[in-house]
């Protein structure tokens, strides 16, 4: 049966390959045919560059590389202008604010946010990849909350208890390492289990920030767990009973539980939502640009800007939790 | 079929020719660029990672430097240790290093660094971290670099040398032709060193090239002594805002991450699928093989995004919340499940004469009830043994349980990398000659007897192939332990702790990493060590495979 099959294919075949001469011809130009087609195909697809010159209305993506606690921020502005300008589009990516700077230098985006200030040795380095100076804009102030599982009873650390619990080198002065609850008074009778650590990973400015501001610009312990991105880690503490992570303020829900801090022990401690006092872990948030001095910002992103340092920009970021400048 | 019903024209005859031609030589520039992408891959890896091992060099610029460009550091920021009641023990020219951490003193045994081990140290807060290889001279001065922990030693007979105090290696040295050298200065970014003394006050001026000193080959591989920390440790930690922080690469938790997951995957894998594949390969007929194998094949293409998805959401706080009824299900199902067969087996022969084990559906559901029984006798174990709480039984007897954790890693990967090992050996156990077998059985063998006694034994060899492919792509993985590992630099074998792999690391840093920098360096050689070794392990298993084709190709 098979072999039957397989004559019925060879006389096909056969009759395929010993065409007579026309047919030949006629499948070189055939095929001729077909190339001018593609060929002709590839011309035209060829995007046409004048036509978006023309238009005059406000559009345009808006592309931006940088921080993930600011990518919430951006979304949102974004959304408000598309309101009123449905031409604008957003091409998002939040790999953490060192690959903003990264970005920035190599030329990859005109516009990077960034949780925490590009580093001299980055704004040096732009500088000589450029020829000018990196644009600095301040947004907002922001603040780093610490948080844990809604069922620990912990409601508030100092800095150097912190830095116990996070470091492996106690720059704060704590005299011993914080590896498990019951080494602190307040959760003593809770729970004997071991603290996991949780963090955003290294490319974060919330990471960087976070080891200035408490670790004294100490090291992180080795058994850190860290994740991509601040929802994932606000994810990790709320499924995990043990667990202790910051991050941004602007994540705050109802799943985890953010605690007071201190600057030292005998001190009062200051919530992370009183806006009130002054907040042991603020930071400042930044919007980098590269733009050439003397020339002028595409105008999707000029007005994007404006929108921004509005009024009503300013508003969203109220409504987030964190403070304008 | 005749060819004179068909005349073939020489145009048409010509056309093949060239056509043949054309798509002969396509194919062969298709292969050599398959050979060629390879072979540049690894020049670029080697090319990348070169720069490292570069030596350091001072080189005189006199000519070139245009000094008004230049900012020197003022003398003020280059401080000078002041000897009060903190730094009692600590001699007279001491600089600090770069950040204030660390102090870098002159004695008549050469040069010696402390470093700042913790702010509330009652007496004296420095330990002694590391000698330099010092050829000492009189009256040697101290300089240390702006930007880094790297500093100069010089002496008025015009020697000048250039350290780097977090690896401890003397980095380069020069001699100046100025003497005698009163002064040296340095440039605000600590690239330049502006050379003054002589008779005439004449001026030399040196480049530092150094571009990668803090990284050195024996960072990577010992325990390292850090500014800041009590002790030598192992510690993977790059980046940080600021310069006054010292990198940190250490190789070894990245390696012991890499085969810690690897090892935990293939004892989950390992049994299973090759279990599986003598099922297949040796007792299920022709025509359920046929669609098995597809199946299990397909398992194979699963994304392992969604395979870390699921591990790192769903199944850590799932198994830290049922650890004991998880690890009975591992250990007692199979046990149970024998325990039945042989009872059942015992039974139905008494009272039929026959045995049932060979239908499938009350194979299936006696696994049912297995599973069933062990995950509750697992928590009948935890309530009796481990006084209701398994994980607070381990942490009584120091063992730290972490949610995101090597058996999490060891069960989802080896999911993953069960269809290779499974197809690999199963290939290897049917392409087993069928005479061997049957010669057994003529002879008197069981079925089982045939399969443990001369199939196994031959095919052991490309069983042990699929291992290591398995294991290849396990050393390999990234996203699941990218988003289920929790990505901790951890020294540790445990069970129960968390790991950072290679591969995750280059998925975490890569992106972050300045072109031509150290880390980015450093990462490409932890990439290439990955690449090496994955190359090593598929090369090994083909040579293994090669090896058992030759074998038995005389069948």
């Amino acid at each position: 049966m098979t072999r039957n099959y397989f004559n019925k294919v060879k006389e096909v075949l056969h009759f395929y390959y010993l065409v007579p001469i026309n047919t030949a011809r006629f499948m070189l130009i055939r095929n001729l045919f077909s190339y001018v087609l593609l060929v002709l195909w590839l011309l035209l697809s060829i995007p046409n560059v004048y036509a978006t010159e023309k238009t005059s209305t406000i559009d345009g993506v808006i592309s931006t590389i940088g921080s993930d606690t600011l990518s919430r921020l951006v979304s949102q502005w974004t959304e408000a202008l598309q309101q009123n300008h449905p031409g604008i589009r957003l091409e998002l990516h939040s790999g953490g604010s060192s690959t903003a700077a990264t970005a920035l230098i190599s030329g990859t985006t005109i516009m990077a946010p960034m949780s925490r200030r590009m580093s001299d040795q980055e704004q040096r380095l732009f500088a000589r990849q450029h020829g000018y100076p990196v644009t600095e804009i301040p947004i907002a102030e922001d603040r780093i909350m610490v948080f844990v599982h809604p069922d620990n009873s912990l409601t508030e650390l100092s800095l150097a208890e912190l830095d116990a619990i996070f470091s492996s080198t106690r720059l704060r002065g704590y005299p011993n390492p914080i590896t498990h609850w019951h080494q602190l008074p307040s959760t003593y009778d809770w729970s004997n289990r071991a603290i996991e650590v949780y963090s955003r990973s290294v490319t974060s400015g919330t990471y960087g920030d976070f080891r200035e501001l408490a670790l004294a610009g100490g090291d992180f312990i080795n058994r850190l767990i860290e994740l991509p991105g601040s929802l994932a880690v606000v994810r990790g503490v709320a499924s995990s009973k043990n667990a202790i992570g910051f991050a941004s303020f602007a994540y705050l829900d109802s799943q985890i539980k953010p605690l007071a801090i201190s600057l030292t022990s005998e001190e009062s401690s200051v919530a992370v939502t009183d806006q009130e006092s002054e907040y042991p872990l603020s930071r400042i948030l930044y919007l980098y640009l590269n733009h050439p001095p003397n020339t002028e910002l595409p105008p999707h992103y000029a007005y994007w800007l404006a929108f921004v340092l509005s009024e009503q920009g300013k508003a969203i970021l109220l409504s987030s939790g964190l403070t304008p400048l | 079929m005749s060819n004179q019903r068909y005349a073939i024209s020489p145009s048409y005859q010509r056309y093949r020719r060239i056509k043949d031609l054309l798509f002969r030589q396509f194919v062969r520039l298709a292969a050599i660029s398959v050979v060629l992408a390879l072979v540049s891959l690894f020049v670029f890896l080697f090319w990348e990672t070169l720069p490292l091992f570069r030596t350091a060099t001072l080189v005189d610029q006199t000519d070139k430097v245009q000094t008004h460009d230049v900012i020197l550091l003022p003398r003020l920021e280059q401080t000078p240790v002041k000897l009060n009641q903190d730094y009692p023990l600590v001699s007279d020219g001491s600089v600090w290093l770069h950040g204030d951490r660390s102090i870098i003193e002159p004695r008549e045994v050469g040069l010696i660094q402390w470093i700042m081990a913790s702010t509330n140290t009652t007496e004296f807060p420095m330990i002694l971290a590391r000698p330099f290889n010092h050829f000492h001279v009189e009256n040697v001065s101290l300089l240390a670099l702006p930007g880094s922990k790297a500093f100069i030693s010089y002496d008025p007979t015009g020697l000048i040398t250039l350290y780097h105090a977090t690896t401890g290696r003397v980095l380069a040295s020069i001699q100046s032709h100025i003497y005698p050298l009163k002064e040296i200065e340095v440039s605000v970014l600590g690239d330049l060193l502006k050379l003054t003394g002589g008779e005439s006050n004449q001026t030399q001026w040196l480049q530092i090239d150094a571009p990668h000193a803090e990284f050195s080959w024996s960072i990577l591989w010992r325990p390292w002594l850090y500014e800041g920390h009590q002790q030598p440790d192992f510690i993977w930690q790059t980046t940080a805002n600021t310069d006054i922080f010292e990198p940190k690469f250490s190789f070894v938790p990245l390696s012991i991450g890499t085969f810690k997951a690897a090892f935990y995957a293939l004892l989950f894998a390992i049994p299973l699928a090759i279990l599986a594949a003598i099922y297949t390969a040796c007792f299920l007929p022709e025509s359920a093989r046929a669609w098995i194998k597809p199946a299990v094949e397909l398992a194979e293409a699963f994304p392992t995004v969604v395979l870390g998805f699921i591990a790192g959401m769903l199944l850590a706080p799932l198994i830290e919340m049922h650890l004991a009824m998880v690890l009975s299900l591992l250990i007692l199902t199979p046990l149970i499940l024998m325990l039945f067969y042989t009872l059942l087996h015992r039974l139905f022969m008494h009272l039929k004469g026959q045995s049932p084990t060979s239908s499938l559906l009350l194979m299936l559901m006696l696994l049912l009830l297995t599973l069933l029984i062990s995950s509750g006798l697992g928590q009948q174990i935890e309530v009796f043994f481990f006084q209701g709480d398994l994980v607070e039984w381990l942490n009584q007897r120091g063992i730290d349980y972490r949610q995101r954790n090597g058996l999490v890693i060891g069960l989802v990967m080896g999911f993953a990398i069960m269809p290779v090992i499974f197809s690999l050996a199963e290939d290897a156990l049917i392409s087993v000659p069928e005479s061997l077998r049957q010669g057994a059985m003529a002879l008197g063998a069981s079925p089982w007897q045939a399969v443990v006694k001369v199939m196994l034994p031959t095919a052991a060899a490309g069983i042990f192939a699929a291992i290591m492919i398995g294991f290849g792509r396990a050393l390999g993985e990234t996203m699941i332990l990218l988003m289920a590992s929790g990505n901790s630099p951890v020294s540790d074998f445990s069970l129960f702790e968390g790991m950072r792999s290679l591969a995750a690391n280059l998925a975490i840093e890569a992106p972050e990493a300045m072109q031509g920098s150290t880390h980015y360096r450093v990462l490409i050689l932890s990439a290439t060590l990955l690449f090496m070794l994955t190359f090593l392990m598929n090369t090994l298993a083909a040579l293994v495979r090669e090896n058992l084709y030759h074998r038995y190709r005389r069948y």
